[in-house]
């Protein structure tokens, strides 16, 4: 099996993986997975009921699809099954988010033995950068019930 | 610096046009002080917030403190201003089950324009669970 026949399974079964109804209400839909790069991409929705008064994204709800989206890259990218809890995260808002469907892509910075560390981008429904983010994320092999985020 | 009591920044607030996100989030202000820059607000922790492992996901957590947050900023000017963050970190101490939430947030410092928060968010047991900070620059809202 070649790169791509190798993503393109990996896409599969990481698109069939349980995320909780938390993934219904933010839209997710996971597009991209590149193991040789490094980085996964996702889309997510931004509606009205993540809005502020301003009638744009509460900067919480960018953190969230980022969050999710860093959590996306070490489930996919990372070796072996594993269990993932968001340590820390941090976020720059370069420009605010309207309604549509912003795509977020993560890379998989470093990844020790319990430890990942990960950065994402997320980018508007017109392509344009609003937000960028990293995070450390802790690792635990799966059904180890040692994740609790 | 407002005068305003608790009381009335929450009568305030309660007034204002219904906004998606405090709506999604149940916020309900219990305790401002708008001499300090300080609030209170519950929250309503979802199970649509959850992710596979049953706890509210992280994101939903850290826009309970970005409002939070915001609140304690605006109110020494009568909630007229909005507050973009432009940066906030969070970190989660204990993972958070569904059920009603308390978010505290204050002003660290006011610099011209911007400001410096800080957050704090409990479980449901009155644990500390997440703690963020952020900076922000006020903005008027265009119709104030």
């Amino acid at each position: 099996m070649n790169d791509q026949e190798m993503d393109s399974r990996e896409l599969q079964r990481q698109q069939g993986r349980e995320r909780g109804p938390v993934a219904g209400i933010l839209g997710h839909r996971l597009l991209v997975v590149d193991r040789a790069a490094s980085y996964i991409e996702a889309e997510f929705r931004a509606e009205a009921h993540f809005f502020n008064p301003m009638g744009v994204m509460q900067g919480g709800f960018t953190m969230a699809m980022l969050e999710q989206s860093m959590l996306d890259a070490v489930l996919a990218l990372a070796d072996g099954r594993c269990e993932v809890t968001t340590l820390e995260i941090q976020c720059n808002f370069i420009a605010a988010v309207g309604p549509g469907a912003p795509r977020c892509r993560a890379s998989l910075v470093r990844q020790g033995r319990s430890t990942a560390f990960v950065e994402a981008r997320l980018f508007d429904g017109g392509g344009a950068l609003a937000a960028t983010s990293t995070s450390v994320v802790a690792v635990s092999p799966e059904g180890s019930g040692q994740g609790c985020e | 610096m407002s005068e305003m009591t608790s009381a009335q920044a929450i009568a305030r607030l309660t007034k204002r046009p219904p906004v998606g996100a405090t709506e999604l989030l149940a916020s309900e202000p219990l305790e401002i002080d708008a001499a300090l820059g300080w609030a209170r607000i519950a929250y309503l922790g979802k199970p649509e917030f959850c992710n596979e492992r049953g706890f509210i996901h992280g994101g939903f957590l850290s826009a309970m403190l970005d409002e939070v947050m915001a609140m304690a900023a605006t109110a020494p000017r009568n909630f007229d201003y909005v507050v973009p963050a432009l940066g906030m970190k969070a970190s989660f101490l204990r993972g958070v089950e569904p059920g009603r939430l308390i978010a505290e947030g204050s002003i660290i410092k006011v610099q011209g324009r911007e400001v410096y928060l800080a957050g704090e968010l409990f479980n449901g047991a009155g644990e500390l669970a997440v703690t963020a900070s952020a900076t922000a620059r006020f903005r008027k809202l265009p119709w104030k």
